[in-house]
């Protein structure tokens, strides 16, 4: 197997925890840069193009309330959860709990069973 | 002079944006921008062309940013053109159907038909028509939208997009949706208008199949309708071109000058004759006529060189008004 097929197997894993891990930082108001940041901070590297477009997808879905504001000269468009973003948060995190536990049994059966064929 | 690589940029990414989100999205993308840029320098700004140059190469091409704003999968008419498919083929269903009605309520009334068999008629011209505007829309859109996608280069030998070569701002002068719309609809009534109902204008009698009177002169207006045609449906493209970019460059300013220019030559002809008035028309008056058709004789011809004039005025300021643009505009 490819390096390529291996960064894409990667990519493909993370971004489906792109959006749990944007609407957990969001029951206070950020805007996208600082948002960016504050992933960054804790180990979740986001490429900025990728993440705008998923906050305007999460606003539509009607996840995320949004507000330009004007810090300085420069107008920022800060992004929040609502209620039924709140909702979901709840509702992924629990699936996301299940999913680990289901994977972390799985990873571990699949190791004890490479530990017996050796 | 320093170039604004930045809206350079953001321009470039609007033109591949369906143009509702465009504004939103151009104002969103500079606001990520700027704050990349003073993350990376730790200053507001000015920054120097190779930092600015360097966050836009990380960017991606403007084509591309467009693309995570606003996926493009398979399709005839893609985000960028289809409200405007939507808000044209709309125009053109209701214009069209406008001319239909008056068109079919003209027959009754003149009793050229009898009604049960006019209603049949009248609506089977009604689906063929919607059927023949919608096809045709879709087909010109198609033709646009597949002419105007930009080839994205195989992988492999792709070579990375440069920022350096993006295109010049074209002046950023916005136009409102609505306007481009109006111009649109002005542009589909004129030509039904003309085409459809121009011959049928006059005064009916109750009883008469055939009008008493027609007000032009069919012959004369026949050979003017050609090149009337020809202007409005120039400005029919223009306004979609307008409509479809939603920002005013150096061509369409020139278009549009030349749409005036044409149509105040034509106009002037109308104004130096009586030409498009019907012969009949013009000698009302005599003893045979009725008093009130005697007046209308005289109101008619004056009232045509009044609205002449006023199209006439109206044309000029916006001649001058896209000259001043044209020259205010950025080279």
């Amino acid at each position: 197997m490819d390096d390529q097929t291996l960064r894409n197997m990667e990519l493909e894993m993370r971004r489906g925890v792109l959006t749990l891990s944007v609407l957990s930082q969001l029951h206070t108001p950020q805007y996208g840069y600082s948002l960016l940041q504050r992933l960054s901070d804790q180990g979740m590297d986001i490429d900025q193009n990728t993440l705008y477009p998923l906050l305007r997808r999460l606003e539509k879905q009607g996840l995320l309330d949004s507000d330009w504001s004007v810090e300085g000269n420069r107008p920022r468009r800060y992004y929040v959860l609502n209620d039924q973003g709140c909702q979901a948060l709840h509702t992924m995190s629990e699936v996301w709990r299940d999913t680990t536990a289901v994977m972390q049994r799985l990873l571990n059966s699949s190791d004890s069973g490479k530990d017996v064929d050796q | 002079m320093k170039v604004n690589w930045i809206e350079r940029y953001i321009q470039a990414v609007g033109e591949h944006l369906p143009s509702n989100d465009r504004q939103d999205i151009e104002s969103e993308l500079r606001s990520l921008l700027l704050d990349t840029l003073e993350d990376r320098t730790g200053s507001p700004g000015p920054h120097d062309d190779d930092t600015v140059l360097a966050v836009l190469q990380e960017f991606g091409s403007p084509q591309e940013t467009a693309d995570r704003y606003a996926p493009r999968p398979r399709y005839i008419i893609g985000p960028p053109l289809y409200e405007s498919y939507l808000q044209i083929t709309g125009i053109l269903i209701i214009m069209a159907l406008i001319g239909q009605t008056v068109a079919f309520v003209i027959q009754i009334s003149r009793g050229d038909l009898a009604a049960m068999a006019a209603v049949g008629a009248a609506m089977g011209r009604a689906l063929s028509t919607v059927a023949g505007i919608v096809g045709w829309t879709t087909i010109i859109f198609g033709a646009i939208q597949h002419f105007s996608r930009q080839e994205k280069p195989a992988e492999g030998d792709s070579k990375p997009w440069d920022p350096r070569e993006l295109p010049d701002l074209h002046g950023e002068e916005r136009i409102p949706r609505a306007e481009s719309l109006f111009g649109i609809a002005i542009s589909v009534a004129a030509l039904v208008g003309a085409n459809l109902l121009a011959f049928r204008l006059g005064i009916y009698g109750t009883a008469a199949p055939d009008p008493n009177l027609i007000f032009v002169n069919s012959e004369a207006v026949s050979r003017l309708l050609p090149w009337w045609n020809l202007i409005w449906a120039a400005g029919l493209v223009h306004e979609t071109a307008l409509l479809i970019k939603g920002r005013w460059n150096r061509v369409y300013r020139w278009q549009a000058i030349a749409i005036d220019v044409a149509s105040i030559i034509l106009l002037i002809v109308l104004f130096r004759s009586e030409l498009i008035i019907s012969e009949q028309f013009l000698a009302l008056g005599g003893p045979e006529q009725a008093k009130s058709l005697a007046d209308a004789g005289g109101i008619v011809p004056t009232a045509l060189r009044g609205v002449f004039l006023g199209a006439m005025a109206f044309t000029l300021w916006d001649m001058f008004e896209n000259v001043r643009s044209l020259i205010a505009m950025r080279p």
